[in-house]
């Protein structure tokens, strides 16, 4: 037997087109891996793409590149550092392709291209908010209305957003977003994404809730639960419509103006065990490692169904000949028949 | 229901409690419906077979130990004949490939692929000597054997016979 070896993949990205659906360029950043965040600005004829991975000895880089050139199939290096401060969340201040801020669940640092392209990094000064863990930031204008104010909209997994001016990073208000609505359960409001419109602030939990406030935290405009953690949320570019990700792999559609909500894709979360066919109802049964049994029309692609099993993992599954019952295998040995028309569990063998 | 008295219960009781209680121990890698609907033969990484009788609260018939090879790849035990009236598997032993009736689990054919031999057209005669990884009928009735070294041995199903090997 040979040794294993943790192999060293590097990371690579890929610049696409959106309109025609095309790879523009595709680059392998050297010595990177594990990426997992990264933000893209443009101003005017010049475009940079930051992103934050890891090197080999599990350090953060922060890496830019510049993309002006992209259309012609190559990005340009343009600088890179290392830091020991994990970093979750980097985004380009808005209209200035050289600064930009990242977080982590205890650090915000503030970042500069210098015109010999070094990188430099501040971090926020002492606050009274370090012991509390930042989930996600946005950059909008400070509520106080004076619009010449960058402000730094920071949500913590205590249900509190952060208002720090970005030009004299200084904390200057605190909304605690717990204390202004009913409390649903005893367990602190965590607040796990955050995007800010004209007129709103639209704000996803962990346990679900994508909720509408008004720009000054004062009211809740629209509350919609979903089934699972909100991951992302995403304004159009019209800002009349909210894209929704959620932990489940669902992607939804929440138009502000008419208040409808619209499912327009959901998806297994890792990797799929089996699955079985209905030819006659055009149905299929998928089981997988995300602890999911998901029913699917295959004609439109849309997901029919959802059982979602906590403690057990679902490996296999099979209809009965007749297609009204379906059988599933767990892991821990388990077998479970349930009844299609019905949802429910008709058996469990052990 | 807690065995703690000796006494009460009886070595062969418990024996009989332990097959009816529990059908599997491992994580289930194979469920297959008879072509009537009436039985429910599942699988597990352990290598046991069990049937169960669907019209009766899904209480296990027949429970037969270690017949399948132990999976490691996760890949899916039991394949079924297009009618449902056959099962194949790989076992006891990665090298062989059994095929057993679906309402009783009797076994019906059993090829030793470490042993296969078959003429090509160029008249050369090639042994198939490696272990199995996974086996699946074909709608027709042939019998696919997937390899450890990526290769596919057709078996004619009826027969046992070697057809191809497929590099």
């Amino acid at each position: 037997m040979s040794k294993k070896t943790r192999v060293f993949i590097l990371a690579i990205i890929r610049l696409w087109k959106f309109e025609t659906r095309r790879c523009l360029c595709a680059t392998r950043v050297s010595n990177i891996q594990n990426l997992h965040s990264l933000d893209f600005a443009v101003e005017k004829s010049s475009s940079s793409i930051v992103l934050v991975g890891q090197d080999e000895h599990s350090r953060t880089v922060v890496c830019v590149y510049n993309t002006s050139n992209a259309l012609k199939g190559s990005i340009e290096f343009l600088s890179r550092a290392t830091t020991d401060v994990l970093i979750t969340h980097i985004r380009f201040v808005p209209g200035d392709i050289t600064r930009f801020l990242s977080i982590g669940t205890d650090n915000i640092q503030f970042w500069r291209i210098k015109s010999d392209n070094d990188l430099q990094s501040i971090n926020l000064a002492e606050n009274d908010f370090r012991q509390v863990e930042y989930t996600d930031f946005q950059f909008d204008y400070s509520s106080k209305k004076k619009s010449s104010e960058l402000a730094i909209y920071l949500t913590t997994k205590t249900g509190q957003i952060l208002e720090i001016l970005y030009d004299e990073r200084r904390l200057i208000r605190v909304h605690n977003l717990a204390d202004k609505i009913k409390p649903i359960q005893d367990s602190a409001l965590a607040i796990s994404t955050l995007t800010c419109t004209k007129h709103f602030s639209i704000i996803g939990t962990d346990d679900g809730y994508v909720r509408v406030w008004s720009n000054d935290f004062s009211q809740v405009h629209i509350e919609a639960k979903y089934e699972q953690t909100i991951m992302k949320l995403i304004s159009s570019y019209d800002q009349t419509r909210i894209l929704i990700l959620t932990a489940s792999g669902s992607l939804n559609l929440l138009n502000l103006v008419t208040k409808q909500h619209r499912n327009l894709f959901r998806s297994h979360m890792k990797s799929i065990t089996d699955v079985d066919y209905d030819d006659s109802k055009k149905q299929m049964i998928s089981v997988g490692q995300d602890g999911t049994i998901r029913l699917w029309c295959f004609r439109t692609g849309k997901q029919l169904a959802e059982f979602i099993s906590e403690k057990e993992t679902p490996l296999v599954v099979t209809y009965t000949p007749s297609r009204e019952i379906f059988a599933c295998g767990f892991h821990n040995g388990t077998i479970k028949i349930f009844d299609l028309k019905t949802s429910r569990i008709l058996n469990e063998t052990k | 229901m807690k065995l703690s008295n000796e006494k009460q219960f009886p070595n062969q009781i418990r024996f009989c409690l332990f097959f009816f209680d529990r059908h599997h121990q491992g994580s289930i890698n194979g469920l297959v419906y008879s072509s009537n609907g009436f039985y429910l033969i599942s699988s597990d990484e352990n290598g046991d077979l069990c049937l169960s009788d669907a019209e009766n609260k899904y209480k296990s018939l027949k429970i037969l130990q270690n017949v399948l090879v132990r999976n490691e790849n996760s890949s899916l035990a039991l394949s079924t004949s297009s009618d449902r009236k056959y099962i194949v598997y790989i076992g006891p032993t990665e090298y062989l490939v059994t095929i057993i009736e679906t309402n009783t689990l009797n076994q019906t054919l059993r090829i030793d692929i470490s042993s296969c031999t078959y003429v090509t057209d160029e008249q050369q005669t090639v042994t198939s000597a490696e272990a199995a990884l996974f086996a699946r009928f074909t709608p027709s009735r042939f019998l696919l054997v997937a390899t450890k070294t990526f290769r596919l041995l057709k078996f004619d199903s009826y027969s046992g016979k070697l057809l191809n090997i497929v590099r």
